[in-house]
């Protein structure tokens, strides 16, 4: 009743091409952006901040990037974790060689550092695909995992080879190192994922994700079309682990504080993954809902007993998380494959006729 | 308790993966591809860590397969053994 | 619409569980335990996590907790997992936590420099960063009993002792991660120092059940000991490939995460001779230990079988447990006030006095040395023991042995400042 895009004519092809169309979905996106700029930073905790908020958002952008891989170009990749870490360890040594750099700038750089290898490790996509890609981003993943162990520079010999963040301003405000205020990283966290969200929805639908999808969708006619796979791919390689990277490079640097290698490992890819094919292949609202599935909703199963009342032990909670989120997965795919982001259109589109869907 | 199934434990997950290395080296359509495969890249990789393991610092045996399996993509998609024919792009 | 709903929930979520737990914070001890009873190392975390929780549940069944409070052990789930450490650690700090014993390096790592601002201390018990050992550099982090750097020299020192070290030549199998490298640059430099050769046999994390080629090298280099520092699958592996080769039991040495139960219950009879350090007692011989069995086991209160209790890593849980709950009491009596909060229990790490006859009183004499908090030495002075395993069980064969400090000292000063030295706003304290 209230969803409803009659009387909104279009008057004009800009208007045509634009990418929420209906007057309602833009109310929505604003409401959402008010919400995340100004209601959550003024009334939730220090808890919902920093665990929930700041890798929801952090791992939306990683599941963004892999989705422009995977659910836009067809490539998929197990090596989204990796790309991470070489964001992540990029940022590190470019933060200790130049310290008076502002730090944003050099969380963005960073994930130029992981394109490269990115655009390295996704050469071999131009004469294989689907399970030899597989192989391939594998490799990328045990090599790099294992070139950050064993590369000592990386982390500049420190003796537990793990980085560690140090404190930096920008504006007199701190916003790494174990000083910072949670709403301060969550801020810039949301900045640049708001901005790297808005970039790869006009890189997406522009020239260049449309070369993207018609290589996914077949990449012969994509061809005879004048598409160029060398391009194509490797600049989809390139974007996705950009976004990877720059997703790694907060993860340490805005979240966690620290990190070893274990932060960048293959459950890691996995994880990303599993967000992106739930939340829906090939779309951006997909991957936050899915970042939202897979990390959010087990610290709310967690936290569930307790608000209940009931007393069971953290490791029994912990295996009947494990069991809901691996049932609601399975559930969520038998039921609709194309995953959240479908489910979010079908909802969208029952609502456009409701009440009298006949 | 991992000492009770020490043999069969949690890390397995990642030694499954290695099943497709194997494969592509042997090529996915032979059977006996898969078995020198496997062959190769178990001596492979324990002679290769044995012996230059040490120079670059050991745990070369974590990717050793799959830099192997993508030198051969990259040059003979189709494995030792496989059908010539494959699916190109 | 979803994500609303989901972000609404879990606001609810969380004001109602924020509620519930300051209500009850006020007049309890209230210690976190992040343990790790699942994931691929929850062999080693169960037990303990379960001595760590039995041994506060004996105090409140038997003394009424400690100082008249009793105390709270809440447990949060980590999986070994650095992230979800750190949501567990943002989750519980809020609710009064007085100290944080992570269990994991990882953790460990991300928790150092959240201790200082939160004003939180972090008893990393013999692992984590060597370095922490000093306390004029971290005021907030403690790594009572000792440190991996200072385990290492004494693991050298009992080699001297039996059979000499110098022209020797020691094998070092390890983990590949931050934790089996970490005693490295100590190892490297003591062998220049005394003039022994060092050959290093890394195992990468995902090949730990795999190590026939590491074994190989062994066969080739000849070493005259072995000395590992495993975690998890690892250990039984290189304990019966070492059997396999039938390189000689008691010159292979497991630092204290290889050397449990967990590890030689698989190897059998195979592994007998085998050597590993440790710094608690194993067994239930001690009247804590038996009050344990009898109020908390044998009430139906723990999570551990009667079998067990007393093994090393459920003995290690309950060591720590003593060690946190002789600061609280300490912190107590020189604030005297029952409910403190984690500045007064980071002073109470540095005072408390665990000596032979408190010992004795606690009802754990010959559990372990004694140990001394001090603000200078965080690490507590860092003496082991050795132990060997009969090819049933472990029995302790060497007096306490301490470290190399002369040697060792200068190397902890010098990773203090390096871990300082990029970052300006660091606060250290001053020992008088």
């Amino acid at each position: 009743m209230f969803y409803r895009e009659a009387g909104q004519f279009k008057t004009n092809y800009q208007a045509d091409q634009a990418v929420f169309p209906i007057l309602q979905d833009r109310m929505a996106i604003g409401a959402i952006l008010v919400i995340a700029f100004v209601a959550i930073p003024y009334f939730g905790n220090d808890f919902f901040i920093n665990s929930m908020m700041i890798p929801f958002l952090i791992f939306s952008l990683a599941a963004i990037g892999l989705n422009i891989l995977t659910g836009y170009t067809g490539q998929i990749s197990l090596g989204t974790g990796a790309f991470m870490g070489v964001g992540a360890y990029s940022c590190y040594k470019l933060a200790t060689i130049f310290p008076e750099v502002n730090i944003i700038f050099l969380i963005v750089v960073s994930g130029f550092f992981s394109a490269g290898i990115g655009v390295i490790f996704g050469l071999p996509s131009l004469r294989i695909k689907g399970f030899y890609l597989v192989v391939t981003t594998l490799a990328a993943q045990f090599f790099l995992e294992w070139a950050f162990i064993t590369v000592r520079w990386l982390y500049n010999y420190n003796d537990s080879g793990a980085i560690e963040v140090p404190q930096r301003e920008v504006m007199g405000v701190i916003i790494t190192g174990a000083s910072a205020t949670p709403m301060a990283r969550y801020l810039v966290v949301l900045s640049i994922v708001v901005v790297m969200t808005w970039i790869a929805s006009n890189i997406i639908h522009g020239r260049i994700g449309r070369s993207w999808m018609m290589i996914r969708d077949m990449d012969i006619a994509a061809e005879l079309m004048g598409v160029r796979p060398l391009y194509a791919k490797l600049s989809a390689f390139a974007v996705s682990s950009f976004y990877a990277g720059v997703a790694g490079a907060m993860m340490v640097f805005l979240w966690l504080g620290a990190a070893e290698v274990e932060s960048f490992d293959v459950n890691h890819s996995f994880l990303i993954l599993f967000m992106v094919v739930l939340g829906g292949l090939g779309s951006l609202l997909g991957s936050f809902l899915g970042a939202a599935f897979i990390w959010v909703l087990p610290i709310i199963i967690r936290a569930a007993p307790g608000v209940f009342g009931l007393d069971i032990s953290a490791a029994t909670g912990e295996h009947v998380n494990f069991m809901i989120i691996g049932v609601l997965i399975i559930f969520f795919l038998i039921v609709e494959p194309h995953g959240l982001a479908r489910l979010w259109a079908i909802g969208k589109q029952k609502l456009r006729t409701w009440p009298f869907p006949y | 308790m991992w000492g009770a199934k020490s043999d069969v434990s949690f890390a397995l997950q990642i030694v499954a993966l290695k099943a497709l290395p194997v494969l592509i080296l042997g090529g996915f359509t032979s059977v006996p591809g898969a078995i020198i495969g496997g062959l190769v890249i178990g001596f492979g990789e324990k002679l290769f860590e044995v012996y230059w393991g040490g120079l670059l610092g050991g745990g070369v045996e974590g990717w050793f397969a799959y830099v192997l399996a993508l030198i051969f993509l990259l040059f003979r998609p189709q494995g030792l053994f496989g059908e010539k024919i494959i699916e190109r792009v | 619409m979803f994500k609303k709903l989901v972000l609404g929930a879990a606001a609810i979520a969380m004001v109602s569980g924020a509620q519930i737990t300051t209500s009850v914070a006020q007049e309890t001890l209230y210690v976190p335990s992040l343990s790790y009873r699942t994931g691929p190392y929850a062999g080693g975390g169960t037990p303990i996590a379960n001595g760590f929780a039995d041994y506060f549940n004996m105090l409140n069944a038997r003394d009424g907790g400690i100082g008249g409070l009793k105390v709270v052990v809440e447990e949060c789930e980590t999986g070994y997992n650095a992230q979800k450490g750190v949501e567990c650690y943002e989750a519980t700090k809020g609710k009064g936590a007085l100290v944080y014993n992570p269990y994991s390096t990882g953790i460990t790592l991300q928790l150092i420099p959240k201790a200082p601002v939160d004003k939180i201390p972090v008893l990393s018990m013999g692992y984590g960063l060597s370095a922490a050992a000093r306390g004029e550099t971290f005021p907030w982090t403690f790594t009572y009993p000792t440190s991996y750097w200072s385990q290492m020299s004494s693991i050298l020192k009992y080699i001297d002792a039996n059979g000499g070290l110098k022209g020797k030549k020691i094998g070092y199998i390890y983990l590949v991660s931050g934790y089996g490298k970490e005693p490295i640059p100590i190892l490297e430099s003591l062998a220049k120092t005394i003039g022994f050769d060092v050959v290093q046999f890394p195992v990468a994390g995902k090949e730990m059940q795999n190590q026939s080629s590491q074994w190989l090298n062994v066969r080739k280099e000849k070493p005259d000991w072995m000395i590992m520092w495993g975690w998890g699958a690892m250990n039984a592996t290189a304990i019966k490939e070492a059997a396999k080769i039938r390189f000689p039991m008691d010159r292979f040495i497991g630092n204290w995460w290889a050397a449990a139960h967990a590890d030689l219950n698989p190897v059998g009879a195979a592994g007998k001779g085998y050597l590993g350090a440790n710094f608690s007692g194993v067994g239930t011989n001690f009247p804590a230990l038996q009050d344990v069995l009898k109020l908390v086991v044998d009430a139906g209160k723990s999570q551990a079988k009667k079998e067990d209790v007393g093994n090393v890593l459920y003995n290690r849980g309950l060591f720590n447990a003593v060690i946190v709950a002789e600061a609280i009491s300490t912190a107590q009596k020189m604030t005297g006030k029952k409910s403190i909060t984690g500045s007064d229990m980071r002073v109470g790490l540095e005072n408390f006095n665990l000596s032979e006859a408190r010992l004795k009183e606690l009802g754990l004499e010959g559990f372990t040395g004694a140990i001394k908090g001090d603000c200078v030495d965080h690490e507590g002075g860092g003496s082991i023991f050795i132990q060997q395993w009969d090819g049933s069980d472990w029995k302790r064969v060497s007096d306490l042995i301490p470290p190399m400090s002369d040697l060792v000292g200068p190397m902890l000063d010098a990773a203090a400042a390096k871990y300082v030295a990029d970052k300006p706003e660091w606060q250290t304290q001053k020992c008088s």
